[in-house]
Parts: structure tokens; C-alpha cells; sequence
């Protein structure tokens, strides 16, 4: 950490509302989940509660996820993966679909821009997901920062878009279907390694802690092989109104499940 | 003991019982509802608290649930409230057939707003053996001094009975003191038993208000009951000071304020979710209410 990081830390640090430094320091105390997944929940209905159209709300929620993954980064997580629209969400109006990929594509733009902030802080881009159903534009621009980014470091940002956990096994059962009937591979030889080795972005850890926003108590479809053994937490706020004291509590509740039933 | 999985609505929310309890320190396995004839046992209960050494019950009304989760009631409000739960008060203490360890006296006159006639301490002569009831919350000096207003007119503290809000800190200092007097202890607490680590402030659940002020985050629980706990979470302003009936009976305006100047103050901090913070925003409308009627 250079001086000038240092003294940008203890500026913020001093800024820090006073609970939420309270609660980083009980979070820093203990394990930090290595893999981060959310759940980013609650844009519509904090633009229908705010009187927003959807474009906005969207854009508002992508600005918190932006700060989301800073404070997760500054926490230590490794890996964060991000579901920001589902292969179901493509039955959504036209317009809607339309207002999230428009942000998506604003904000692959924006970290391409800003490509410094990704690499100092060794992160690694990644889609997970159905890439041939996104959008031309922001396949191009995922792809882009994919290749930009492939040697950045170990950590990873993972966004999972057009993405759902359900078609991720078929298409891995689809893959090892196919290595079976070309002789590449024997049924018995099937465990789950194989199947893992089949899924989307195979090298990544199963996630430590599942953060839904929004207080919907679902997994809506998300990393369904992968969430096994995660923790799951749900908090209330709609991802737009997401504090860093959700995301510490959150962190802080996954440390004493993990004291209470480890080993 | 089994850990079993709750999830509560909150008004709206849905709360993880489990995680709620653990994040602020609250106990509710310390609690066993003893039978009263006249409570119900349902929305009127007395449940004792298992701690060691220490006689403590916990009475939970309807009427105890407003006094708690309001904290603008107070004055003729508070009054009213106080005499809707006086019979369910009057067959609690009846239970504890305090009459057979000596002649029952009151500290001071308000407990007669409670609806306990009661004589006053100083009011006798020759009073004999005696069961004093005070009003908590109360420091151990003034224990001391009951002790000897008994003893100037001929009595004997045999037993003394605390009546309000008390936290498990209270409870051992003012246990210990009665004991050190020869006398021992009832305490009766309404709904909850605020935390050991509650410093000033009384509070079923939240962060220390006045240490927060000072720059010192303490999360605070209580030893409470799962069902009142559940009863008390949708309307209960965290962090809020469960003040004493002193404080609440006359229309202090002070007081109200004082809470509304906490209130605000917490709806400033990054503390709460939004459910909790609907409440508190509900409660400070209630005290502003509050004020201006009193004219403040």
C-alpha cells in the first residue's frame, strides 16, 4: 500500500459514520468470505416507490453496485459475482430489457474507461452466462473487457447476465452428453468434478456468502450447483438504497454462522 | 437446545428471528411463564426470568406493550394507561402473597397511580415486619435509606419489591444491597429485562444512544420473551430509552424531548433498516404531538 493509499484510508476511515466503523472493525476481525455472490434485487420497486421511470432507478442501482464492489474489494473478497439479469427476465417488457442493457452497456463502457482501477486492484472481468443472448453491443464490450482484463490478477468480478442456474446444468449436461457419445469420456467417469469442469466459469469458487437485496427470500435460479453449501443472506433495502453497513452485517452474520457450526 | 429457524413479519418485512437475536445480544431462553389466576397466559402473562440468586418476573400486558413501544405516552395519557392495567397488576402482586412476611408500605405516592393501595412508609408507626415496594428504576442508596425510614418507625425491611424498568445490572446491585439490609427481593419488571451491558439507557433492543452521542458504538439486547419479543419488534423505536414512570408521569416536557432529540439523532446514524427507521419516524410524530399539546 503506497502513502498516498494509506492516507486516502484513514481519510475515509475518519469520514466513516461511526457504526459503520464499529462494524468493519468487528467485520475485519474475523474470516472474510473469499467469494461474494449478490442477488441485485429491488431497482423497479425503488422506482416505483421514488416515482423514477426504470432507466434511472437502473442507472442509481449500478452506481451502488459499482461502490458495492469497492467496499467488498477493501474488505478482502476475492471473488464477487454480480446477477444482474436473468435468462427469465427476458420475458420482461421490451422496454424494461432494454433499460437494463442500456446500463449495462453504460457501465461496461465506464470500467473499460477506468480500465486503471481494475488493474491496480488485480481484478479480473468476466460473463457468466447465455453470451449469444445479449445484445450485440454489450457482448462486444463484455467480451472486450474479458480480453482486457485476462491477466490482471487472481480476483474476479463475475456478471452473471442472461444467465440462469437451471440452463447452466443442462447445457453442462448437454456438453458431457456429447463428450460421451464422441468416446471422449465413459458415463462412470460422470462425478461431480466432470460436471463442474462443464459449468459456465468452472475455475470459480463456490460462493462463501449469497447476498439477496430487497427482502425477496428466493435464489431466483442463481448459481444453483454452485450455492450448496453457501451462506444466504437477505436484507431489505432495494439494491439502490444498499448501505455498506448491509454489507457489513451481512458479512458479520456469515462470520458467526461460520463459528457457530465450523468444525 | 434446538435452534429453530424463524421468520417474522416485521410490518411488512420478513426477519431472520435467529440472526436479529444474535446481532444485538438479545436472550430469550432465560424465560418461563408461571400461571396467575386472572392472566390469561396469552396476551397477559407473568413469565420468571432463570437467572441465579434472584427473584425477577417479567409481566407482560397489553397495556405494559404500549407503555414500552410509546414512549410519547406519558402524563394523563400515561395515567389512563396505568389504571387499564391496574387489576391485571393487582392479582400479579396478589400472587406473590407478599402480606405473609409483614405489613406492605410504599416508597412513594406513585404507587398509587398505578393502582396499588398501598400505605406510605412514612404515613405508619410501629410497622413491624415489613414489605416495602419501590418504584425502579432506583439507585441502592435510596435502598438504604428506605431501610432506615422503616427501621426510625419501628420496622423491619423483610422484603423489597421492585416495580418498573430494571436492567440485569440493577438487579444484582439492588439485590445485593436489600441482602446486605437482611431483607430479600422481588423484582418485577415490565416485558423485559434490559441487557447487563446497558449503561444508561433501557432498551429492549438497539444501539446505546447516549454512548453513540459520546462516540462509542454499544449494540444492546435484553432478556425477554420469544413471543413478546415478536409482539414487541413492530412497533418498539430501537435504541430507545425505556425511561422509568418518574420521568413519564407528569408531562415533562424535558423528557419528551429529550427522546425526540434521540430519535432524530438515530435516524441520522447509518444504523437502522428501513422498517426499524419507519418506526422511529412514527414515534418522533407521536412526541411531536406529544409537545405541542403540552405546549413545547
Amino acid at each position: 500500500m503506497g502513502l498516498l493509499d494509506l492516507l486516502y484510508r484513514l481519510a475515509s476511515l475518519l469520514e466513516m459514520p461511526l457504526y459503520q466503523r464499529y462494524l468493519e472493525s468487528k467485520v475485519r476481525e474475523g474470516e472474510i468470505p473469499k467469494h461474494v455472490a449478490l442477488i441485485l434485487d429491488g431497482n423497479r420497486r425503488f422506482a416505483q416507490k421514488l416515482g423514477l421511470d426504470y432507466l434511472n432507478a437502473y442507472r442509481i442501482g449500478a452506481s451502488r453496485t459499482e461502490e458495492l464492489l469497492d467496499w467488498l474489494l477493501e474488505l478482502g473478497v476475492e471473488h464477487v459475482t454480480l446477477y444482474a439479469f436473468s435468462t427469465e427476465n427476458f420475458t420482461r417488457p421490451r422496454e424494461q430489457v432494454e433499460a437494463v442493457f442500456r446500463v449495462i452497456e453504460e457501465k461496461l463502457r465506464d470500467l473499460i474507461g477506468r480500465i486503471d482501477k481494475l488493474r491496480r486492484n488485480g481484478v479480473r472481468f468476466r460473463i457468466v452466462g447465455k453470451r449469444e443472448l445479449l445484445p450485440q453491443r454489450v457482448r462486444e464490450l463484455a467480451e472486450e473487457l474479458e480480453t482486457m482484463t485476462r491477466d490482471f490478477g487472481g480476483k474476479t468480478l463475475n456478471l452473471a447476465v442472461a444467465y440462469g442456474g437451471r440452463m447452466e446444468i443442462v447445457d453442462a449436461v448437454r456438453k458431457i452428453a456429447e463428450e460421451v457419445r464422441e468416446g471422449r469420456l465413459r458415463p462412470d467417469e460422470i462425478d461431480e468434478n466432470v460436471i463442474r469442469s462443464h459449468l459456465y466459469a468452472p475455475d470459480l469458487p463456490d460462493p462463501d456468502l449469497i447476498i439477496r437485496t430487497s427482502g425477496e427470500e428466493r435464489l431466483s435460479n442463481f448459481l444453483l450447483w454452485q450455492s450448496a453449501y453457501s451462506e444466504l443472506y437477505f436484507c431489505e433495502v432495494y439494491l439502490p438504497e444498499l448501505r455498506k453497513v448491509d454489507i457489513l452485517r451481512a458479512i458479520r452474520d456469515y462470520q458467526r454462522r461460520k463459528r457457530r457450526f465450523g468444525s | 437446545m434446538e435452534v429453530r429457524e424463524y421468520r417474522i413479519d416485521v410490518g411488512g418485512a420478513i426477519l431472520d428471528l435467529n440472526t436479529f437475536r444474535e446481532e444485538y445480544g438479545i436472550r430469550t431462553d432465560l424465560t418461563q411463564q408461571v400461571k396467575v389466576e386472572g392472566l390469561d397466559g396469552r396476551l397477559t402473562r407473568l413469565l420468571k426470568v432463570m437467572i441465579p440468586d434472584f427473584n425477577v418476573y417479567l409481566l407482560e400486558t397489553p397495556h405494559i406493550l404500549r407503555y414500552i413501544t410509546h414512549p410519547h405516552i406519558s402524563g394523563e395519557s400515561l395515567e389512563i394507561l396505568l389504571s387499564e392495567n391496574s387489576s391485571l397488576l393487582r392479582k400479579v402482586v396478589d400472587r406473590f402473597t407478599l402480606q405473609r412476611f409483614g405489613r406492605i408500605v410504599a416508597a412513594e405516592g406513585l404507587i398509587r397511580k398505578m393502582g396499588l393501595d398501598v400505605p406510605l412508609v412514612d404515613d405508619l408507626r410501629d410497622l413491624g415486619d415489613a414489605v416495602a415496594i419501590v418504584i425502579a428504576p432506583t439507585e441502592k442508596e435510596e435502598v438504604e435509606a428506605l431501610e432506615s425510614r422503616i427501621r426510625e418507625r419501628g420496622g423491619r425491611l423483610r422484603v423489597v419489591l421492585f416495580m418498573g424498568p430494571l436492567g440485569e445490572g440493577d438487579v444484582r446491585i439492588l439485590g445485593d444491597e436489600a441482602n446486605s439490609l437482611g431483607a430479600d427481593s422481588i423484582f418485577l419488571a415490565p416485558a423485559l429485562l434490559g441487557s447487563k451491558d446497558s449503561r444508561g439507557s433501557l432498551v429492549a433492543y438497539g444501539i446505546d444512544v447516549g454512548l453513540l452521542k459520546l462516540g462509542k458504538v454499544v449494540e444492546l439486547g435484553s432478556v425477554v420473551d420469544e413471543v413478546t419479543l415478536c409482539r414487541l419488534l413492530r412497533d418498539y423505536p430501537p435504541g430507545i430509552d425505556i425511561s422509568g414512570l418518574r420521568e413519564r408521569m407528569r408531562p415533562d416536557l424535558n423528557y419528551l424531548r429529550s427522546i425526540l432529540e434521540d430519535i432524530l439523532f438515530l435516524l441520522e446514524q447509518p444504523v437502522f433498516d428501513p422498517w426499524q427507521i419507519e418506526i422511529l419516524m412514527r414515534e418522533a410524530k407521536n412526541l411531536r404531538r406529544q409537545l405541542m399539546k403540552y405546549g413545547g
